[in-house]
């Protein structure tokens, strides 16, 4: 155990990690036809994210906004540069082909999310009234339009979804 | 016969997305990127209505379970 800020770095991590398990949770649970099961996975999940939230903060990991777009753009232009190739290298290298396409996809959602932030960082204020879309199965993200099928995971426009 | 290219303009023309024989997994777009991992259960394809297959002249059906075209 380390010192508290440290810690809060640890828990910050741990509890994003399981809002994001529980609601995968859920996810299956559901598609297995336990709704009440579902149910208490995101109850869960949404009280992890109060307490991510909370640990963040009094950490100081919430800064202005520009600060944090910047910080945002710093992020998604590691991951895609720099993280995901280095994984997608060594998921080749291990024949891990489930893993290599997962990395991808997140590789290739990441290259817009950097475009995104930074077009907002150049004038948090005045930032382009856009919309945007996700695919829900692969997370490739889209502004305006969406194809016809997801250019990363093929999935058809109806699960390619707005959010506001 | 052309290989298809893994481009993201095909793979937004794919329809493996809708078909009833896709696996559970994120991969599709089987006759460019290969086939699947999982096992493939043939409940029916869609690849001869494809543009894609139109379009590479490609032959078959069922690149889940075959591979990419060579």
């Amino acid at each position: 155990m380390g010192d508290t800020m440290s810690n809060l770095g640890d828990a910050f991590a741990g509890e994003s990690q399981a809002n994001r398990k529980y609601l995968a949770f859920a996810k299956k649970a559901e598609e297995e036809g336990y709704p009440e099961v579902a149910k208490r996975f995101r109850v869960a999940a949404a009280s992890e994210t109060v307490h991510a939230h909370a640990h963040l903060k009094v950490m100081g990991g919430l800064n202005s906004t520009a600060e944090n777009l910047k910080e945002s753009v710093g992020g998604e232009n590691y991951e895609h540069v720099t993280m995901y190739p280095g994984f997608m290298d060594i998921a080749t290298s291990e024949g891990n082909e489930d893993a290599h396409f997962s990395f991808f996809a997140a590789n290739e959602a990441e290259k817009f999310h950097e475009k995104m932030f930074a077009e907002a960082l150049a004038d948090p204020a005045n930032a382009p009234a856009k919309t945007f879309y996700v695919c829900e199965v692969c997370g490739m993200t889209y502004e305006n339009e969406t194809p016809n099928a997801c250019v990363v995971c093929s999935a058809p426009k109806s699960r390619i979804n707005e959010v506001a | 016969m052309t290989r298809v290219p893994f481009a993201p303009e095909e793979a937004g023309r794919c329809l493996c997305g809708e078909c009833p024989s896709k696996p559970d997994e994120m991969k599709s777009f089987y006759c460019a990127r290969g086939k699947s991992t999982a096992e493939v259960a043939r409940r029916g394809c869609l690849c001869e209505e494809c543009s894609v297959q139109i379009d590479y002249n490609l032959a078959d059906s069922y690149y889940c379970i075959l591979g990419a075209p060579e």
